[in-house]
């Protein structure tokens, strides 16, 4: 119990510690509804991500789909695997995840696992904390052809009447001479999970229950970029 | 068979929202609504008088097709939906049948307009373009009438270039004291380099929101500095230059009358979108609809 506190008080430094960064830039995210800064201190290879968004959802709904990382829903392409290890409580359990490298193209990228402790705790009414910290798992050792990565990041989760902010941190260390224009494209990508997890939830609204918001974050899903799927099937 | 990107965009949208899809599924016409007015392609409009109830599936894709012909137009995107819902009294409807309906369109007309090469960036550019030549041929005119001993013509049009560019300054003085003096000094620099219009106009064009601890709204601001400029320098200016060919009808020359010219066209443009502007604004219309929709041919 005091280590799941003590893991859920360093997520809270480190989403301070971000505003303290030397170095932060805006960016461009896929829906304008996101506000996105990713952040670095010059001496160091590790960079940092920072996103907000409002979700329409509740905070109870919004904890359930970030906290469930192997559903259906979260699942992606880049997903090499994503497996609950070990569930201590309901609110603490260990889960590997491992993304997909790059083998084409002049830059090649090992595939990068992580072995995340994840924590949840309510702060007040109306506050979440999830805090997802690196250990280690004898079921989960290092092996060969994955690099094994560090991905502490920080939800918080605060009520708004019937929606929810949704503010993401987290810190990447790839474990390696990675440049940064590199080590940026994943973070950024990392960062449109709030997004993700807004469009979810806009697109679960019913009709009778839609406002002029909605109309403003259905007008932004009309006119998202085409994706690379959109493209094939034209 | 192969579709449109935006039919497959919409079609994507309805088929993963919710709503949308249960919208659609009462009201078959809207996703060929919704296709027309994301393929944001100009095509002739056609008047549409259906009503809600009867509206047929083309008639649907022709209002739809018809807004990025209002938008051509319009330099602001609430002003093109306003028009284009204006147009169909079966938009009309649907307006004061749905609340989300309107935020949609302003935001998508929004951001289509902020990406198209076409209408409002092509007539805020165009603006720009006529200001900058308007300055760059007082400044021909000025050097000309030195040439011919017209000294009086000289520094009387310089004065009003400088007038000019002084109004403009306090405008950014204004509008930028609170954002810092580096801010302050890049606008200043703008204004004095004479590219304010065409900077102005690219911050219309690119739909940017007012910045932090600044006073005006971009569009506002272009306005202002549009009006600074029609009467301090190009009404002034082109009046004093048809004096001084008049009065003077031996050293008349293409250039001159070229000068007259810009800065004629420059005043034509200027004040047309301002009144255009002001006319066609949602907010006033409500205020004040008998005197604000002059413009606008209602349909029953």
């Amino acid at each position: 119990m005091d280590e799941e506190t003590e893991q859920i008080d360093k997520a809270l430094t480190s989403l301070a510690a971000f505003d303290l960064l030397p170095q932060k830039t805006k960016v461009d995210t896929v829906s304008p509804l996101a506000s996105s800064i990713i952040g670095r201190n010059p001496k160091e290879s590790i960079a940092w991500g920072k996103s907000e968004i409002i979700v329409r959802a509740t905070l109870e709904q919004v904890l359930a789909f970030v906290w469930q990382i192997d559903s259906r829903a979260r699942r992606k392409s880049n997903d090499l695997e994503k497996t609950m290890i070990e569930v201590n409580s309901l609110h603490h359990n260990i889960a590997y995840f491992c993304k997909k490298g790059n083998r084409g193209g002049f830059v090649k990228i090992s595939p990068r696992d992580g072995l995340s402790s994840f924590v949840w705790q309510r702060q007040d009414n109306d506050t979440i904390i999830i805090s997802g910290a690196p250990t280690d798992h004898k079921d989960k050792p290092v092996v060969s052809g994955r690099v094994r990565g560090k991905f502490p990041f920080t939800v918080k989760l605060e009520r708004q009447f019937d929606k929810c902010k949704l503010t993401y941190c987290f810190s990447w260390d790839m474990n390696g001479l990675i440049p940064h224009v590199i080590i940026d494209h994943y973070t950024k990508q990392g960062l449109q999970l709030t997004e993700f997890v807004q469009q979810y939830f806009q697109q679960l609204r019913p009709l009778d229950k839609l406002d002029e918001q909605d109309g403003v974050a259905m007008a932004e899903a009309f006119l998202l970029k085409y994706s690379k799927k959109d493209k094939h099937e034209i | 068979m192969k579709y449109s990107k935006a039919y497959i965009r919409v079609q994507s949208i309805f088929s993963s929202h919710v709503a949308l899809e249960q919208f659609e599924e009462e009201h078959l016409w809207f996703g060929e609504l919704m296709t027309g007015v994301v393929s944001n392609k100009l095509r002739p409009a056609g008047a549409v008088t259906s009503r809600l109830l009867t509206l047929s599936n083309k008639e649907a894709r022709t209002i739809g097709n018809s807004l990025a012909s209002i938008m051509m137009g319009s330099t602001s995107s609430d002003i093109a939906v306003e028009d284009w819902i204006l147009t169909s009294p079966a938009m009309q409807e649907l307006d004061r049948k749905l609340i989300w309906f309107r935020p949609m369109m302003n935001r998508i007309a929004m951001r289509l307009l902020a990406s198209a090469a076409w209408g409002a960036n092509f007539r805020l550019y165009c603006g720009a373009a006529l200001s900058i030549m308007d300055m760059v041929t007082d400044v021909a005119a000025i050097y000309r009438f030195f040439m011919l001993g017209n000294y009086g013509f000289a520094w009387a049009n310089i004065a009003f270039i400088a007038a000019s560019l002084l109004i403009q300054l306090i405008i950014v003085l204004c509008q930028n004291k609170k954002r810092g003096w580096r801010v302050l000094a890049y606008e200043a620099m703008i204004v004095l380099l004479m590219v304010k219009p065409a900077v102005d106009a690219r911050r219309v064009a690119g739909g940017e929101d007012k910045e932090e601890h600044s006073l005006l709204e971009p569009q506002t601001e272009l306005s202002f500095t549009k009006c600074a400029e029609l009467f301090a320098e190009s009404i002034p200016s082109s009046v004093l230059q048809t004096y001084a060919i008049l009065s003077d009808t031996n050293h008349m020359s293409k250039q001159a009358v070229f000068s007259i010219f810009i800065s004629a066209g420059c005043i034509a443009f200027a004040s047309s979108t301002i009144s255009l502007d002001l006319d066609t604004d949602p907010g006033k219309r409500n205020t004040a609809p008998n005197f604000y929709v002059s413009s606008i041919n209602h349909q029953p």
